[in-house]
């Protein structure tokens, strides 16, 4: 196998072990396929082939009379060539394997077995160039060809060069690490301070057999009070997100729709997700209108949820230099129904979250939007062409 | 050591010298001052040298103090804090209170009535006065749900509290008007500190408030001369800073998670905390935990009666149904009463069945969409030798070849 590199460095030209027919030798092969180019030719394919040649027969012993370029209904190119030594002159035609074989007259059983072997090298990405050499009867003027085999070619960009191309996808980074750390930060903490704050708001589930000593109730409220602690850490961080983070689709900008695209956006979205629309419509980078409206939303139940639960912890210490000034609405509305709030946002959460895995399991598997994989990758692979509205 | 009412402290004399008229020895006198200082230490957890230094404090600045003016008016109200007030049991302190006060005008407690009791309320609240407040002041109908003497409610309770000192509001009436507050209010009934708006109102909540917690908080004023630190609700924190919750001697069954869960189980015998059965100790800040009434003989949780939260605002708004953990929610127009759990559980539900309705309008969709396409090109089996199209029909070609023209050019 011949190897040759480009100058440019960008088309890496690889020649298989060339495949002659019949009795030709790999060297006759080579050497003809290299006197079928033309003569001073920059062309890649060509100084591999007359690279690989070279290592047989010195070419500049030949002399190109004629050459005629491929035409794009036979693809193949012919020249004629002298031998300064012995003055014999022979022509070479090259190039489409089908092409050279009807030039040749070849018979059945043998085209039959170069295109079998061609569609073998096709499989690792090969083409074939096939080499045919000719004569000219002197005394009549007839043609007569013979099929010398061909030369499997494959070309191909060198990765560097393949960076730079342009291709159908380009990757787009959405949420950054520390988004998504927080993002998986809260679906634990809000799971479980479900699960703990009903357990110990209901009193349901306890067990407890008489004349044992446990602390239930008070495990519980550690394991709770805990994960508030850490919630009110995610959001007190994603509120400093808000106008630090690398990326525009999590920035403060991205919270409502504003612009008069986006509200018209907006009604375009809900009617798609109303009516089962799925093809057309808006498209956005990072959230659609009504997904900023939807998680603009549960932002404020969360802080709600934050705001309730720490009014309700704040009453251990009302005199406290923190919790005596966020007890207000214990006093404006009484503890009993701040409780009644603050169990209200569990519940909101636990009804969105279904709507929320659907939806973003939905814009991956049907609109083809990447939510669900971007809130584990970071990015999405966004189709060129297409227009989005928040690009 | 008691003194009577008969022999009241006079104008000019100093406490220590009314005590010592009275017999009473400093032994008798420093106990007293002990107590005193246990009573507003109460929800402070003072160490045995603060009560010490505190005791020590209350005594000197006792020794200085004049007698104050009171006037102490009943308006829209039932008596029962009164009632508390008297006969909260320890004689000896309440009686002495009574005595070091100069108790100038009260409906129920003072000798004189009509005119006199006229003259003595325009003569007490001349000067510079302490006005404690007993009940709430109906606003509708210009006052005419409570009129004493002629006199509103309202006008009486501007009038007094004209050249007041501090205001006392004694009471969840005198707070925020209590029961007849309560929704629809009918009488338009409001607490003191909605009227009285240009000095200290000192909230004593409760329906009614410990008898301690009332004399403490009057004993502070008589010793110090200003109003005790209070909390939003204007409410004295060394006796309404903490919750009954947190000092609730079933509190180790909450911790436990032993629950009463009807009032004649086997847990309601053993004890165990009455959350389930409604108790309202987590959002009530209340003494009577520490405290308790009637001489710390018991107070309702002791005694196995879920607490109704009833220092708290708007108790019989907020802190009912008193037998239930949390109210429940009544259904816009239909009369049906729902709790939160219900109503989230059916959020829940209904959030899953939108989910359901609509994948499966999505998949429906799909395959309509995809109806009118051609279909998808099935994939040759691996056997078929067929070549690609592009192939077969150059092998087909049958034009004479141009490679010969060029060859005899």
């Amino acid at each position: 196998m011949t190897r040759t590199v480009n100058h440019q460095g960008e088309i890496q030209v690889t020649l298989d072990t060339p495949v002659p027919y019949g009795g030709v030798s790999t060297r006759e092969l080579t050497v003809a396929a290299a006197l079928g180019a033309r003569a001073g030719t920059r062309d890649p394919v060509d100084l591999a082939i007359l690279s690989a040649a070279a290592h047989y027969e010195d070419l500049r012993h030949y002399q190109q009379l004629e050459y005629a370029p491929p035409d794009p209904e036979f693809c193949r190119s012919i020249s004629r060539v002298r031998h300064l030594d012995s003055g014999q002159e022979q022509l070479i035609a090259r190039g489409d394997l089908d092409s050279i074989l009807y030039l040749c007259r070849a018979e059945e059983a043998g085209r039959h077995r170069a295109d079998l072997l061609a569609d073998i090298e096709e499989v690792h990405g090969f083409r074939s160039v096939g080499v045919a050499r000719g004569s000219v009867s002197a005394v009549d003027g007839h043609e007569e060809w013979a099929y010398l085999g061909f030369i499997p070619v494959r070309a191909t960009r060198s990765p560097r060069s393949r960076k730079e191309e342009p291709a159908a996808y380009r990757y787009v980074p959405v949420w950054d690490w520390q988004l998504r750390v927080l993002h998986w930060t809260a679906v634990f903490c809000i799971l479980s301070l479900s699960l703990t704050g009903w357990l110990m708001g209901s009193g349901n589930l306890v067990y407890v057999t008489p004349g044992t000593d446990t602390f239930y109730i008070g495990w519980l409220r550690l394991a709770h009070f805990t994960c508030g602690w850490l919630l009110l850490a995610t959001a007190l961080l994603r509120i400093a997100g808000l106008f630090i983070a690398s990326t525009k689709y999590q920035r403060w900008q991205a919270l409502f729709p504003v612009t008069s695209t986006d509200l018209r956006n907006l009604v375009r979205v809900m009617l798609n997700y109303l009516l089962c629309i799925f093809e057309q419509g808006p498209h956005y980078i990072g959230h659609n209108p009504l997904q900023q409206v939807a998680y603009t939303g549960i932002y404020l139940v969360g802080c709600a949820a934050i705001f309730t639960g720490f009014s309700l912890y704040g009453m251990y210490a009302p005199d406290h230099w923190l919790f005596g000034h966020i007890l207000w609405l214990n006093h404006l509305i009484g503890p009993q129904y701040v409780r009644i709030m603050h169990l209200a946002t569990m519940w909101i959460f636990l009804a969105f979250i279904p709507i929320h895995i659907y939806l973003s399991i939905r814009a991956d598997t049907v609109e083809r939007e990447g939510a669900i994989s971007s809130i584990f990758s970071g990015g999405r692979w966004c189709r060129k062409g297409t227009k989005f509205d928040d690009d | 050591m008691l003194p009577t009412p008969f022999d009241p402290w006079t104008k000019d004399e100093t406490f220590t010298e009314y005590l010592v008229r009275q017999g009473l020895s400093r032994r008798q006198f420093l106990k007293f001052c002990g107590k005193v200082a246990l009573l507003l230490g109460g929800g402070a957890l003072l160490s045995s040298h603060d009560k010490k230094a505190f005791a020590k404090e209350i005594a000197e600045r006792l020794n200085s103090a004049k007698r104050p003016t009171v006037v102490w008016l009943q308006l829209q109200e039932c008596t029962g804090c009164l009632e508390s007030a008297l006969r909260s049991g320890d004689r000896t302190l309440e009686d002495l209170v009574l005595s070091i006060i100069s108790l100038d005008y009260n409906e129920l407690l003072m000798a004189p009535s009509g005119d006199q009791a006229n003259a003595a309320l325009e003569k007490a609240s001349a000067g510079p006065h302490l006005l404690v407040v007993n009940g709430s002041i109906p606003t509708k109908e210009k006052g005419a749900y409570c009129v004493i003497g002629g006199e509103s409610a309202e006008g009486l309770l501007i009038k007094a509290s004209r050249s007041a000192t501090a205001v006392v509001a004694i009471g969840a009436c005198a707070h925020y008007g209590c029961i007849q507050a309560a929704a629809p209010n009918p009488t338009g009934a409001v607490g003191v500190s909605s009227i009285v708006r240009d000095r200290p109102v000192i909230n004593l909540s409760g329906c009614p408030p410990i008898g301690e917690v009332i004399t403490a908080t009057l004993l502070y004023y008589v010793i110090y001369g200003h109003a005790p630190h209070v909390d939003q609700d204007g409410r004295p924190l060394f006796a309404y800073g903490q919750r009954i919750h947190d000092k609730c001697p079933r509190r180790a069954h909450y911790d436990a998670g032993q629950f009463v869960l009807q009032f004649d189980d086997e847990n309601a015998r053993k004890g165990y905390c009455l959350y389930k059965v409604g108790c309202k100790g987590p959002a009530t800040f209340a003494p009577c935990a520490i405290m308790e009434w009637n001489q710390g003989c018991s107070f309702p949780i002791k005694s196995g009666h879920p607490c109704l939260g009833c220092t708290e605002r708007h108790f019989f708004d907020r802190m009912t149904p008193f037998y239930r953990r949390l109210p429940g929610l009544e259904v816009p127009g239909t009369g049906v009463e729902l709790t939160t759990n219900q109503i989230g559980g059916l959020a829940v539900a209904a959030s899953v069945a939108g989910v359901a309705v609509h994948s499966a309008a999505t998949v429906i969709r799909r395959q309509q969409t995809h109806k009118g396409r051609p279909p998808r090109p099935s994939p040759l089996p691996f056997w078929e030798t067929k070549r690609p199209e592009s192939r077969q029909i150059k092998r087909n070609q049958s034009r004479p070849d141009p490679a010969c023209h060029h060859e005899t050019s």
